[in-house]
C-alpha cells in the first residue's frame, strides 16, 4: 500500500514541489510519492510499481554499500529526458532512498530551439553577405558580356557576309549567349539566397507564399538535380501574413527530409490552395514513408531516424513551433509510398490579446 | 558636337571592376563624357575645384570612405538641378529606398543591372538636365523681355504725362 505522501515535517512542501520526489525502500519499492511525481511517471509511462526496474543496476551496489559503510550516498543519473537524483539516508534498522525527479524535456527544447535559431542567424547573414559579395562581380561580367556582343553585331556589319572574320564572329555571338544564360542562372541563385535569408523581413507580414517556396527550391535544388522531379501544382492564394524567412526555414525542412526520404528517383509534390480563411501548403514525396508507430512522434524534439549526421533531429519540431507562431497546423500522412506534410496558414492573424 | 558640349557623366564606385564595365559599355553605344572615381571625397574635391560642367552623377552606395547617399547629398548642395543616379546591391535596397525618399534622387539601379535599363535611365536623366537647362533659358529671356516691357511701359507714362 503506497500512501499518498512523504510522512515527514516538510510534507506540505513536497506537495507543493514542482520536483517529483519518491520515497525508496531497500529493494527500490515505492513507499510514498508526492503529486507531482504522478504527472512525470504519467508522462514516462511507468506505473509507480515499475518504477524499481527503471532504476540503473548499480542501485543495489550502492545499497549494500550504504548498508555496510552506515553512511549517506547519493548519485545522479539522466534517463529519458529526465534528471535523476538518488539520496539514501540509513538508520542503524532501516534504510530509505529519497529519488528526485526533473523534467528536462521542456529545459532541453528551449535550449534546442536558440541553438536552432542563433544558426538560422548566422546562416541567414552568412547568405545575406555571401550574396552581396558575389553580386558585384557578377554585375561586371553580366554587363561586360552584353557590351562583347554589342561589338559583335557592330563589326560584323563592318564585315563581309561570308567571310572567315564574321564566321568566328558567329562562335564568339554563340559564346556569348552561352554566357548570358550562365550569369541569368547565376543572378537567379543570388536572388533566391537573399529572397531565403530575408534579414530585412524579421517583422510579420504579408508576402506570397509561391515566391518563398520558389526561392526554396533553388536553394535545395542540388539536393534533387538529375535524381527527383519536382511537381507543382500552384493554386491561387493570397498574400499570406507571415514571418517569410521563418516560413522559409519550414519548407526547407520538409524539402529536405523529402529528399532524404527517397533512395534514388522519385517525385516531390508541391502544392498550394486556399481553404476559406486559410492557405494550405502541401509538400509529398514517394520515398521510404514513415512507419505509422512514428508518425505521431516526428515532431517531437529529440526523434529522428536518421541517426546522428544526417538529421539534427530538431527539424520537425522547429518546424511545428514556427506554424505555431503562425497560428497554424502542420500534419503528416504516410501510407502507400506516399508521405505527404500539410500546413494550414491563416491568411490574416487574429488578433493577440 | 564638339567635345566640350557633350554630356558629361560623372560616376563612383569603388569597385574598379564596375566602373570599367559601365565605361566600356556607354563608349560603344553612347557619346557621353565619363569622369570616374573609385573616391567620392576625390569627386567632391574636383567638383569643387576642377570640374566645369556636369549633366548627371551616379554613385555606388556601399563604400568605405563614404556612402553613396550622403556622397549624392553633398552633391545636391553643390547642383541642385543635377539629376542623381544611386547604384545599390542586393543587400542593401530597403535602407537605400528610404534614404532615396529623404534625399531626393532621380533614380535607383539595382546591381546586377542592365545595360538598355542602365542607358535609358542616363539618357533621360540628361534629357531632364537639358529641358530643365532651356527652361532657365527660357525663363531669363522672359525676364528680360519682361523688364524691356517695363522700361518701356515707363518710358511712355513719363513722355505722355
Amino acid at each position: 500500500m503506497i500512501a499518498k505522501s512523504i510522512p515527514d515535517n516538510s510534507s506540505e512542501i513536497c506537495e507543493i514541489l514542482p520536483i517529483a520526489m519518491v520515497k525508496l525502500n531497500k529493494r527500490g519499492e515505492v513507499l510514498s510519492l508526492n503529486p507531482a511525481s504522478y504527472a512525470l511517471l504519467d508522462s514516462m509511462k511507468v506505473t509507480p510499481e515499475a518504477l524499481p526496474q527503471t532504476l540503473p543496476p548499480r542501485y543495489r551496489s550502492l545499497v549494500r554499500q550504504t548498508l555496510r559503510e552506515g553512511k549517506i550516498e547519493e548519485t545522479d543519473w539522466a534517463w529519458d529526458h529526465r534528471s535523476f537524483h538518488l539520496i539514501f539516508q540509513s538508520s542503524p534498522d532501516r534504510l530509505f532512498a529519497y529519488l528526485f525527479v526533473v523534467d528536462l524535456t521542456a529545459q532541453e527544447e528551449a535550449n534546442a530551439q536558440l541553438i536552432q535559431s542563433e544558426k538560422m542567424a548566422s546562416l541567414g547573414l552568412l547568405t545575406a553577405g555571401l550574396a552581396h559579395e558575389i553580386n558585384t562581380p557578377l554585375g561586371a561580367i553580366h554587363s561586360n558580356n552584353d557590351t562583347i556582343s554589342r561589338c559583335i553585331e557592330k563589326i560584323r556589319a563592318l564585315l563581309e557576309p561570308e567571310g572567315p572574320a564574321t564566321h568566328l564572329l558567329g562562335i564568339l555571338g554563340e559564346v556569348c549567349q552561352n554566357t548570358s544564360h550562365a550569369t541569368e542562372r547565376l543572378m537567379n541563385i543570388v536572388g533566391s539566397l537573399k529572397n531565403f535569408a530575408r534579414l530585412d523581413e524579421a517583422e510579420l507580414k504579408k508576402a506570397d507564399i509561391h515566391e518563398g517556396l520558389e526561392s526554396t527550391l533553388t536553394i535545395v535544388q542540388h539536393k534533387l538535380r538529375g535524381r527527383i522531379e519536382v511537381k507543382k501544382k500552384y493554386g491561387r492564394i493570397p498574400p499570406v501574413e507571415c514571418y517569410p524567412n521563418r516560413l522559409n526555414q519550414v519548407f526547407m525542412n520538409l524539402m529536405v527530409n523529402a529528399a532524404q526520404a527517397i533512395p534514388e528517383r522519385g517525385t516531390i509534390t508541391i502544392e498550394t490552395s486556399r481553404r476559406g480563411d486559410s492557405v494550405r501548403i502541401a509538400i509529398s514525396d514517394d520515398g521510404v514513408g514513415i512507419p505509422s508507430e512514428n508518425l505521431s512522434r516526428v515532431f517531437d524534439p529529440g526523434f529522428t531516424t536518421k541517426g546522428v549526421g544526417v538529421g539534427t533531429g530538431l527539424g520537425l519540431s522547429i518546424c511545428y513551433k514556427i506554424i505555431q507562431q503562425h497560428q497554424g497546423k502542420i500534419g503528416v500522412e504516410s501510407h502507400d509510398h506516399k508521405t505527404t506534410f500539410t500546413i494550414d496558414l491563416p491568411i490574416a492573424h487574429k488578433e493577440r490579446r | 558636337m564638339a567635345a566640350e558640349e557633350l554630356p558629361v557623366i560623372l560616376l563612383v564606385d569603388d569597385e574598379e571592376m564596375i566602373i570599367s564595365s559601365i565605361k566600356s559599355f556607354l563608349a560603344i553605344e553612347t557619346d557621353y563624357r565619363l569622369l570616374t572615381y573609385t573616391s567620392p571625397i576625390k569627386a567632391l574635391h574636383d567638383l569643387d575645384t576642377r570640374i566645369k560642367k556636369v549633366d548627371l552623377v551616379m554613385s555606388d552606395y556601399l563604400m568605405p570612405e563614404m556612402d553613396g547617399i550622403s556622397f549624392l547629398a553633398e552633391v545636391k548642395k553643390r547642383f541642385p538641378l543635377i539629376p542623381r543616379i544611386l547604384l545599390t546591391g542586393y543587400a542593401d535596397k530597403e535602407n537605400a529606398i528610404k534614404a532615396i525618399n529623404n534625399v531626393g534622387l532621380y533614380q535607383y539601379i539595382e546591381k546586377p543591372w542592365n545595360n538598355d535599363d542602365l542607358r535609358l535611365v542616363i539618357r533621360n536623366g540628361i534629357e531632364k538636365t537639358a529641358l530643365l537647362n532651356q527652361l532657365e533659358e527660357k525663363i531669363q529671356e522672359v525676364e528680360k523681355v519682361h523688364k524691356e516691357l517695363n522700361d518701356v511701359h515707363k518710358e511712355i507714362l513719363r513722355v505722355f504725362m
